[in-house]
């Protein structure tokens, strides 16, 4: 084998990069400025804040569901299985060995070890089930994680027997505390703990074997497989780190919402898949990364909070533009009156509006 | 050369040319039809058989010349023009839905219906009646892949017919059949023959076409040779003619050869009744290192598969290999790689991710030989980046996409991932398609090498050219079987397509 010689003019540098790349980057700061226009007080370390805390789940999530994408799978279990891992905490703390009905007792660390630490393994037994059946039985992830969405939700509610479930303190303190306070911006706990999944979640994709692989079987499965590499296995540990991300998500927003009922999480599942896509990782597997879910994730946070802080009223209110009979003959109408149930349109019409622009500037650059 | 005495044609092309970009694919060929005849066209490969019947199925739409039909000229743009004209395609592959019944597949486009509902029971029935007039009697509320090859080709031909077809296309209509199948297709072959159908018969199989047809049309390198009636024809003469004499010249153009004395000492892959079903059949062989073995036969004939087989990608039901005297592990890509058993598969949508850097793909197989357990693009890039000058890649650059290199650039590409790690036996299988001249010989020298480094070569291809100018040794694969092997002593083109053809009865 030739030894590697290192010559200095080398351009080593990546493919030249286009401007479908920093699309999702333009995309969060052209956001980000709309809402600094648009809500009063938008930059500053109070919303930083809320962003981070609005973001944490969000993005451990996030970043398991970009394993599945990368090797052209997909996981719609993730939401339920967050629920589910929250509610088997919720009820082995409510158990007496631990802290006694209604969650008030304090049981010992090693109890709190156990609660945490049960939920991990349903998270990683049923994560090897869709991996396992999705490699073997030949259907797609889509069909078998749906499946398992559905069972995942089933369990959850036959434990909890749709009651509220307490958690255990250290998952309060995760989701609501804060880590370091500078000023008014506060770190959350959880926030800290999402940047760490996202760490150990980029070293493992770009400088390990295993995650090399798992861009090839997303690039090329059968290239990948005629060079020697397992995909099968593969594909069934994505699905299981897919899992575990979303079981640590479910028990870290337990946490922030103070225990656990059937209403959390709803919508988990499908803001986490507007993320990672948002960052431009493709569904097709192959390309893309945790740098672009984090991009992806402070969007779509941003977006929330930003929607969340506008106040339409007040812009109306205060504007210097509008002429007075404008003002009052709007201030009436019933989109600023009831302004809060238009927001999930609002939300649903910016996502479309960046992934179609960064579908086309990446559809351009490749022809 | 239209005969006197026969009926006017009912497709006539007059003066064909065709160019694909540079390269001039055809050139003023002459070719009619008559109802009721059958008519051959014979050429080796890239004589441009294929190119002219694409060009009356409408597919190559910028054609010089004039085609007639009934006497009028008319000119087609697109398949469906084609099948306005009556002119149907039964492909090599086959075309058919094999999800849908029969009698779906016959009525395709044209479902009968009642009150805008298709109407079942009416389908049925037509398609049974139109099936029974060729005497075709099965069940055509079955699944179309629930029957064999034949059936489907048939139902394809009858599809055709359905359609109001008066010139019926087969491509290469018995590559894939069996005996018995292909003289139940004959006999359909017969039957539309009476009703006055016009058919053109493509084929390798020098003895089916010698069997069916009534013409046979000879074409060379995009040329007419002749329009001469069968009876007139032998294999002897059409193959003579088909090869030609006058291109031994050529480097990678070889017409024959004399094989070398057979090596002696113990083989580094030994094969032993390797059998897959539908596939390939009883298969013994052997190759020794710093040999290279080809394998020659028509797509189709099992010698391909049996590369898949080896590199571990399919399982064969029976059989085993050895490597250096200790069996190999079937069906497992990861332990073949490990003991350096690697596999250049035809196919680059199969070898290659294009969306990935080169680099990605030169190190896939040998990640921890080449990069160690932490992986570092400084030091990928430096691993790759000679690799890729030793190979002859243009441009060495490890950071492009694959995808962005040329085919021959790839396929070094392909070959760069296996010098990464130990080479005892390099599969190939069709490792020059769609090359041009200097890439093919640039990607044989690298192959060359290896083989003079020790290495044992297996190289598989449907072109004969390939397999005389590489070959030590060579064996040649008719129907799942080989029929043949050569070894040191003279072997020509004719001979490898002689038995090629062999259908192991005589």
């Amino acid at each position: 084998m030739n030894s590697p010689t290192l010559t200095k003019d080398a351009n080593t540098s990546a493919r030249r990069l286009s401007l479908a790349d920093f699309a999702p980057l333009l995309t969060l700061a052209a956001v980000t400025l709309v809402f600094a226009v648009m809500a009063e007080d938008f930059i500053s370390l109070g919303t930083m804040t809320l962003i981070l805390k609005r973001g944490a789940v969000l993005a451990i999530v996030a970043t398991g569901l970009t394993f599945v994408l990368l090797c052209a799978e997909i996981d719609l279990s993730v939401g339920t299985l967050a629920l589910l891992s929250a509610c088997i905490c919720g009820v082995l703390w409510e158990q007496p060995f631990a802290a006694g009905p209604k969650g008030l007792g304090e049981g010992s660390d090693l109890d709190v070890c156990i609660v945490v630490a049960i939920p991990f393994l349903i998270a990683l037994v049923l994560g090897l089930l869709s991996g396992g059946l999705t490699v073997s039985s030949g259907l797609p992830s889509f069909i078998i994680t749906l499946a398992m969405m559905n069972i995942a939700v089933g369990l959850a509610k036959f434990l909890t027997l749709s009651q509220k479930y307490n958690v255990p303190p250290m998952l309060k303190r995760l989701g609501n505390s804060a880590l370091m306070e500078f000023g008014t911006l506060k770190i959350p706990q959880s926030a800290a703990l999402a940047a760490v999944v996202m760490l150990v979640a980029h070293l493992v994709l770009q400088h390990t074997r295993f995650g090399r692989y798992v861009y090839m079987t997303g690039g090329n499965r059968q290239a990948a497989r005629l060079a020697g590499v397992r995909t099968e296995q593969i594909v069934v540990a994505c699905l299981v780190i897919c899992a575990w991300c979303a079981a640590c998500g479910g028990l870290v927003n337990a946490g922030r919402l103070e225990g656990v009922s059937l209403d959390q999480n709803a919508d988990l599942l499908l803001d986490a898949v507007a993320c990672v896509v948002l960052g431009g990782t493709s569904l097709f597997g192959g390309e893309g990364g945790i740098g672009r879910t984090l991009i992806g994730v402070l969007t779509f946070t941003v977006l929330r909070v930003g929607l969340d802080a506008v106040n339409p009223e007040r812009l109306i209110k205060f504007s210097s533009v509008l002429p007075k009979a404008w003002k009052d003959a709007w201030l009436q109408q019933s989109w600023v009156t009831s302004f809060d149930l238009l927001r999930p349109f609002l939300l649903g019409i910016v996502l479309l509006l960046a992934l179609v622009i960064h579908g086309r500037l990446v559809k351009k650059h490749r022809d | 050369m239209p005969e006197s005495a026969a009926s006017p044609p009912l497709l006539d092309c007059r003066q064909i040319g065709v160019r694909f970009g540079g390269v001039v694919a055809l050139q003023g060929v002459d070719f009619d039809i008559r109802p009721g005849e059958v008519h051959g066209l014979v050429g080796c490969n890239g004589a441009g058989k294929s190119t002219l019947m694409k060009v009356l199925a409408g597919v190559v739409p910028e054609y010089t010349g004039e085609i007639q039909i009934d006497g009028k000229p008319v000119r087609l743009h697109s398949p469906r023009e084609a099948l306005a004209q009556k002119i149907a395609m039964v492909y090599q592959e086959l075309s058919g839905i094999g999800a849908l019944s029969v009698a779906e597949n016959l009525c395709l486009g044209r479902q009968p219906t009642s009150f805008g509902r298709i109407d079942w029971s009416r389908m049925n029935r037509e398609a049974a009646a139109s099936l029974a007039e060729l005497d075709i009697q099965i069940d055509v509320r079955r699944r179309l892949d629930s029957y064999p090859l034949v059936i489907r080709q048939m139902v394809e031909i009858a599809r055709g017919l359905h359609s109001g077809a008066r010139v019926l296309i087969l491509d290469e209509p018995t590559s894939a059949l069996s005996l018995p199948e292909a003289l139940r297709l004959f006999e359909l072959i017969g039957k539309l023959k009476t009703r006055g159908v016009a058919m053109v018969f493509i084929s390798h199989f020098l003895e089916d076409v010698l069997a069916i047809c009534d013409r046979v049309t000879i074409l060379r390198d995009g040329r007419l040779l002749q329009t001469r009636p069968a009876q007139e024809l032998d294999r002897a003469t059409i193959l003579h003619q088909m090869v030609g004499e006058e291109r031994e010249s050529a480097a990678d153009e070889k017409t024959e050869i004399t094989l070398p004395p057979a090596a002696t000492g113990a083989p580094r892959l030994a094969m032993r009744g390797l059998q897959h079903a539908g596939q390939f059949a009883d298969v013994t062989l052997d190759v020794k290192p710093g040999e290279c073995l080809g394998l020659y036969g028509f797509v189709g004939a099992g010698h391909q598969e049996l590369m898949h087989a080896l590199a571990g990608a399919i399982k064969p039901d029976r059989g085993d290999v050895t490597l250096d005297g200790h069996a190999l592990r079937l069906g497992d890509v990861p332990s073949a790689v490990r003991q350096g058993v690697v596999f250049v598969a035809a196919d680059r949508a199969q070898t290659l991710a294009r969306r990935a850097p080169i680099a990605h793909n030169v190190t896939l197989a040998h990640l921890k030989r080449a990069l160690g357990g932490w992986i570092v693009w400084n030091r990928e890039y430096h691993v790759c980046q000679p690799l890729l000058e030793r190979v002859g890649c243009r441009p060495p650059n490890p950071s492009l996409r694959a995808g962005s290199l040329s085919g021959g650039n790839q396929q070094k590409v392909v070959l760069a991932k296996w010098l990464l790690g130990p080479i005892k036996v390099l599969l190939l299988e069709e490792p020059t398609r769609g090359m041009d001249v200097h890439a093919k010989a640039e990607v044989m020298e690298l192959v060359a090498q290896q083989k003079r480094a020790g290495a044992a070569v297996i190289l598989a291809s449907t072109e004969p050219e390939l397999i005389l100018a590489h070959s030590d040794r060579i064996a040649t694969f008719a129907r799942g079987r080989m029929t043949r092997q050569f070894s040191g002593q003279r072997v020509t083109k004719q001979d490898l397509m002689h038995h090629a053809e062999d259908d192991g009865t005589g």
